[in-house]
């Protein structure tokens, strides 16, 4: 029989792990991201988990930690993890639900909608563009 | 006279742990590793060539050996001529600079280390990179009653200290105690922070065998923290009633103690040599 030291050393033992690979042509944040998500969904990492800090992260994966921060602020966004101050970050609640949904989707999607909607009122495509440009720029000032 | 003579014994036992023994054990368990793990089989534990590692191997071995000649010489001259203090000069002072000199060939060992994983990070090829996804806590790596220890002792070391600044006995140097124990305290801090949070070293360790080191490191760290904040504490008391003498006698014993316990908890068996394969 499998002795029983040896299985709780493997639960306790048995971390989640994260790679990247520094070569690849998808962004190491999105990569990261990808991951994270991932975990979530898999059940690897569970709600309230707690994740390794900015500064760990970076330094393990021997990666800028802007990259980490940017991969953590889209995330946090997205609502699959959530910061608590000098606790630490730790899995959103929802992030389960959350990590399912693409952003990048959803707004093509919306997208999609307004602009049916505006060509439907007889709008052209260029007083689309203009327009969609004067608002962004507008916002950025 | 007693005193002088337990001095001796503490001090030639010093010479021996430190210089003599110590790195006789630590070449041995060089040496099996190197043999156990072949460049052939485990080339990237190997950044630099044979002569290399063999050479710097050889300059520790003759650097401790040195050392203990220095100690059996400095125990020689204070044994023939008869010296109040050892040779001739204050016991503590000598004490302390033996002790720095005993360090350096560890120093030098501890340099090379450091180089040769540099050396690794520049070999490592591998596009991938892994990371555990869990934050590591202090209380992850030591237990709370030897952190509660760590602090008990540094209080136990200030209070003392306060306790000598309103009784003060002959000698004393009064608030440079709390100083001295505090950038101590401060130093082993960066420390531990550095081996929690810092940059990973050896690219090619698996996360277990970092955190056994990560343990072992920090265990040490805290542990040196308690010594030298209760050795101060004692070594006041000692001297307040005029025990000067046996407080060295003291400080002696604590670092070859000390050394037998880091040499016990130094494994480098558990370690997963899988990685270094081609």
């Amino acid at each position: 029989m499998y002795p029983l030291t040896s299985w709780v050393t493997w639960v306790i033992t048995k971390k989640m792990k994260i790679s990247v690979n520094i070569e690849h042509s998808i962004p190491l944040f999105t990569q990261l991201i990808e991951q994270i998500k991932k975990a979530v969904q898999d059940d690897e990492i569970g709600i309230g988990d707690p994740l390794p800090s900015i500064r760990q992260l970076a330094n393990d994966l021997d990666i800028n930690h802007k990259t980490v921060a940017k991969a953590y602020r889209l995330l946090e966004r997205d609502g699959v993890i959530q910061t608590k101050g000098y606790r630490g970050t730790f899995i959103h609640q929802n992030a389960k639900e959350n990590s399912i949904v693409d952003l990048n989707e959803w707004v093509l999607t919306e997208l999609n909608k307004t602009l049916t909607s505006f060509r439907d009122a007889g709008i052209t495509e260029s007083e689309m563009r203009i327009a969609f440009n004067n608002l962004i720029s507008k916002r950025q000032n | 006279m007693w005193d002088n003579y337990l001095l001796y014994i503490a001090f030639l036992g010093q010479t021996f742990v430190i210089s003599y023994y110590f790195p006789r054990k630590i070449l041995e368990k060089i040496n099996k590793s190197m043999a156990q793990h072949p460049r052939i089989d485990y080339p990237k534990l190997y950044p630099v060539a044979d002569d290399v590692i063999n050479t710097q191997l050889k300059t520790f071995k003759l650097f401790s050996f040195f050392v203990v000649v220095i100690g059996i010489g400095i125990l020689a001259i204070s044994i023939i001529n008869r010296t109040e203090d050892l040779i001739g000069w204050d016991d503590q002072a000598v004490l302390v600079c033996f002790v720095m000199l005993q360090y350096l060939p560890v120093l030098f060992l501890g340099t090379q280390g450091y180089y040769y994983l540099k050396l690794m990070r520049e070999q490592n090829t591998s596009e991938h990179r892994i990371a555990d996804l869990q934050p590591r806590k202090l209380l992850d790596y030591v237990s709370k009653s030897l952190l509660t220890t760590a602090i008990f002792s540094y209080s136990f070391c200030i209070l003392t200290v306060l306790y000598f600044i309103k009784y003060p006995f002959d000698g004393f140097a009064g608030l440079v105690n709390i100083l001295g124990v505090s950038v101590i305290y401060a130093g082993l801090s960066v420390g531990i922070y550095q081996k929690l949070y810092g940059k990973k070293r050896n690219p090619l360790q698996t996360s277990e065998d970092r955190s056994f080191e990560t343990t072992v490191v920090i265990k040490l760290l805290v542990l040196t923290a308690i010594c030298s904040s209760f050795y101060l504490g004692i070594s006041l008391i000692l001297a307040s009633m005029d025990l000067r003498d046996l407080g060295n006698v003291i400080y002696s014993v604590y670092l070859q103690a000390f050394i037998v316990y880091v040499y016990q908890i130094m494994k480098f068996d558990q370690v997963d040599y899988s990685v270094y394969k081609s």
